[in-house]
């Protein structure tokens, strides 16, 4: 594949890099990618997939824009809000970057149609906000075997990992089954600042652009744990489990049930 | 490296007025363009002079070993640069 004049421009400040080139643009042209949730993780994830030429991306979301929404979810503005967040995301992206194709999805993901919805994708970026949701991609991934791009945003602290499927762990490994509902956060917690979501959601867009584009990921068997109180990076290593009930030898539908929690990416 | 050579270029790729970095993001990916379709010798035509030692420098770092075969000072700020694209499979 020969990558135009235009292309060639747009892209040149990623192509100038030792280990990029034409051939991993190319990757990322011919990539199919599932951003789930159009929120605070999903804005950034959306963005620097767009920037990075992936050559299409479907952004899978049900909620209307929110006044609520606006420290953060930098792809809306106070016109938007009562609109579907996807149609406004979509529109946006292709604004910024004319040569992919942006899909909207307004639907919303449950454990019943996450099996569907994810098939056919190159990679999934997770943006999602929920243990349900959360859950369901994640399995759905495992059981599709599509690589996932997990991130998390709970007040100062954010959270994120790589999943490729049957060769690292995935979210279900690390976490059998999610919270009680005691042990999900109050109203309080549902607080974050935006640049938490951008950093967070960065960086799983980075690990998928790397991992599309054929390049190594850090994030492999790891998760990057971000606290923002001290500015402190960590790596915990965790391992994948043969007996998982999502990614193990024997799947095991295992639906996480909707609890009252708050929502806050 | 400098001065004539007798090898042929096979194609010519002409980056007047250009600076850079896309200098060097143009000759790259023509060069790899060339690599992946049987190798070749591509001439540089360039009147930006910090470009005729930066591009030979950061082909270095490219995991592609390309050789730079000559670079001559035609006339004024005019250059031409000769490198050689190895032949690579997909």
């Amino acid at each position: 594949m020969t990558l135009s004049l235009d292309e060639i421009k747009r892209y040149s400040r990623q192509l100038v890099l030792p280990d990029f080139g034409s051939r991993q643009q190319a990757r990322l042209k011919n990539a199919k990618v599932m951003v789930t949730g159009a929120g605070g993780l999903g804005c950034p994830i959306s963005v620097y997939l767009t920037l990075s030429g992936v050559g299409r991306i479907d952004i899978v979301d049900m909620d209307e824009v929110d006044l609520t929404n606006l420290n953060r979810q930098f792809l809306y503005g106070p016109d938007d809000v009562g609109k579907p967040k996807v149609k406004i995301a979509a529109r946006r992206l292709t604004e910024i970057n004319p040569e992919i194709e942006v899909n909207p999805i307004v639907e919303k993901i449950t454990y019943d149609n996450a099996f569907d919805l994810i098939k056919g994708y190159d990679a999934v970026v997770d943006g999602t906000d929920n243990f349900p949701v959360r859950y369901a991609v994640n399995d759905a991934c495992a059981v599709n075997r599509t690589p996932l791009f997990h991130g998390a945003v709970l007040m100062y602290e954010g959270r994120a990992m790589s999943i490729i499927p049957k060769e690292t762990a995935c979210f279900r490994c690390v976490f059998p089954d999610a919270p009680p509902a005691g042990m999900v956060p109050t109203c309080r917690e549902a607080g974050v600042v935006g640049s938490m979501t951008g950093i967070i959601g960065s960086i799983q867009a980075l690990e998928a652009v790397r991992y599309l584009a054929g390049l190594d990921i850090g994030l492999k068997d790891r998760i990057l744990i971000l606290n923002t109180d001290t500015m402190t990076f960590d790596k915990v290593n965790v391992k994948r489990r043969e007996d998982c009930s999502a990614c193990g030898d024997v799947f095991i539908k295992k639906p996480v049930d909707e609890v009252c929690e708050v929502r806050s990416q | 490296m400098t001065g004539e050579t007798t090898e042929t270029p096979t194609e010519v790729l002409d980056l007047h007025g250009e600076r850079c970095p896309n200098t060097f993001v143009y000759t790259k990916i023509k060069l790899e363009d060339m690599a992946y379709s049987g190798g070749g010798v591509l001439k540089v035509l360039l009147d930006h002079p910090p470009a005729v030692e930066n591009i030979p420098r950061s082909l270095k770092e490219e995991k592609i070993k390309y050789e730079v075969l000559s670079v001559v000072n035609t006339s004024g700020n005019n250059y031409e640069l000769l490198i050689r694209a190895p032949s690579i499979e997909e």
